[in-house]
């Protein structure tokens, strides 16, 4: 049994708020590169190449994360819209048989 | 005399290589990355946070689940970018700081290989000097040697006494020569030494300094080599939370209030769920994924309290334990305050206690028996933001509630319910066997 009391609009707003992970994620993401070649001439070149390359290859996985918890969380707050939709028909039948 | 040395080119110190400034840079990213991400972990919690209180259920637990996993490795990966930061930031300073050692050192060495090419070219000279000075002592030797025997021969010639005058003159003037040459010498290999001393030891500072920018960067390597990043568990955690939405579910959606608990004494206990408010069950097929919903739905919806109760009755002369099921029949008195006697009760072992009211704006309503989905114009509250108060004892359960909005119908709610356990076990008691 699941219990959802809490405003689909309220949900939407959380899922809004999560929102803002993906576009941070990807500014920073674009930045990387810039920085590939910040040790340039020093010892620590290629370690910190390496490390941007991994920065590089992981952070589009923390923005689509953020994408996906977002999208999630539409989810579930569609998934309880349509309940409430469909209570809401169901009421209205009842409403309407019990009249009758 | 030894040939003259080749002059110096190399002053023997290389600056440490590198762009302090653009590491420092990259360090600001990597603390802004860091920064970034621990806000990103705050937020996913406190977005978790917020819905821990008014959303149960399994697909619940696995959104707080894939949020705690989330928000957990956002902060481990953030502290690892502040590790880096800090490792390229500290870099940057040492390294800074040791090419502003290695230019000046470089400055000085070259000053002092100057120095000391100078002076070798100086003391070359002094020390031809000191050679054409010794062969001219040599010779003006032989020439006062030549003049005195000149001028002690009987009959010599008046002028060989002069002869001999011009002789000690010469030679006294290539003794001169001689001694301001070994003092050049001297003094050319004193500060040829003093020169090389200094551009040693400049060298030797420039070479320190680049072993420091060298250790500074192994440090720093380390830092960078000990930092494990990994990619969020984005899709199969997020794909598991989605899951856990879809599929054949039953679903039980309600505005209001919700207590699950027990409670009594000695001859009466209970057990169970209670829902207070506005709601539905809903029997929900089909999938939720990250596009949208799809299935369909079918939905029981009601307005009042609803519940499972299981009660013991512990009689001293009879004893027994029953479990109540009731859907419907139910009184609401009241807008505000609803007394629900249960009627109707079925002696199943188990199932839902169900009080159908009415709880609209309006004040009363009497649900009969069995209408449970009767007279829900206002149950369609789903998603409902509340706020009240719930008391329960062993002989009420009190909820209150004030509803906002309902999303489904736009009504406002207020009030409260009450239930008594007590009667709700002397109705038990009612249908139990001993009394049958």
């Amino acid at each position: 049994m699941s219990t959802f009391s809490v405003v689909t609009s309220a949900v939407e707003d959380m899922s809004t708020r999560l929102g803002v992970i993906s576009p941070e994620v990807a500014e920073l993401h674009g930045q990387a590169g810039v920085h590939s070649s910040a040790a340039a001439e020093t010892s620590l070149h290629g370690a910190l190449s390496s490390l941007m390359g991994d920065w590089a290859a992981a952070l589009p996985h923390f923005g689509l994360s953020g994408e996906r918890l977002q999208a999630a969380m539409q989810g579930a707050a569609a998934h309880y819209r349509a309940a409430d939709t469909a209570v809401g028909d169901a009421a209205g039948g009842s409403d309407a048989a019990q009249g009758s | 005399m030894t040939p003259s040395p080749t002059p110096i080119t190399d002053p023997g110190v290389t600056v440490a290589t590198g762009d302090p400034e653009a590491i420092s840079t990259a360090g600001a990213w990597h603390h802004k990355l860091a920064s970034t991400l621990e806000s990103h972990s705050s937020l996913i919690r406190s977005t978790a946070s917020v819905l821990l209180t008014g959303w149960d259920g399994e697909a619940s637990k696995q959104y707080q689940s894939l949020s705690a996993t989330m928000s957990g490795h956002y902060e481990v990966t953030a502290a690892e970018a502040r590790a880096v930061g800090n490792a390229l930031k500290r870099f940057s300073a040492e390294l800074g700081s040791a090419q502003g050692q290695g230019k000046v050192a470089l400055r000085n060495a070259i000053h002092w290989m100057n120095e000391v090419n100078a002076w070798q070219d100086k003391l070359a000279a002094a020390e031809k000097a000191k050679a054409t000075a010794e062969a001219q002592v040599k010779t003006a030797m032989q020439a006062v040697v030549a003049a005195n025997h000149a001028a002690s021969v009987p009959g010599a010639p008046s002028g060989a006494v002069a002869a001999m005058t011009q002789a000690s003159n010469n030679l006294q003037a290539a003794r001169n020569a001689l001694a301001k040459a070994e003092t050049d010498e001297a003094t050319a290999t004193k500060k040829l030494k003093n020169a090389a001393d200094h551009f040693t030891m400049w060298q030797k500072k420039g070479g320190q300094a680049l072993e420091e920018a060298e250790k500074a960067a192994g440090v720093a390597g380390l830092a960078l080599g000990a930092v494990a990043i990994s990619s969020p568990p984005v899709a199969g955690a997020v794909n598991a939370f989605v899951n856990g939405m879809s599929g054949s579910g039953t679903a039980s959606v309600f505005a209001g209030f919700q207590v699950a608990g027990g409670g009594g004494g000695p001859l009466a206990n209970w057990q169970g769920l209670f829902q207070a408010g506005a709601g539905a069950s809903a029997t929900a097929t089909g999938s939720a994924s990250i596009t949208g919903v799809n299935g369909d739905l079918s939905a029981q919806a009601f307005a009042g309290e609803q519940g499972s109760v299981t009660g013991n009755v512990g009689w001293s002369q009879l004893g027994g334990t029953g479990s109540v099921s009731e859907l419907g029949g139910a009184d609401a008195e009241g807008d505000v305050n609803g007394k629900f006697g249960l009627s109707g009760i079925g002696a199943q072992a188990s199932g839902s206690v169900f009080a159908g009211a009415e709880a609209d704006a309006s004040g009363t309503a009497n649900l009969g028996p069995g209408s449970a989905s009767g007279h829900v114009g206002v149950s369609a509250g789903i998603g409902a933001q509340a706020s009240g108060s719930v008391d329960v004892s062993a002989h009420k359960i009190g909820v209150s509630w004030n509803v906002g909005a309902t999303l489904g119908l736009g009504l406002d709610l207020g009030g409260s319910v009450s239930v008594d356990p007590s009667k709700v076990v002397s109705d038990v008691n009612k249908v139990m066997p001993w009394n049958w």
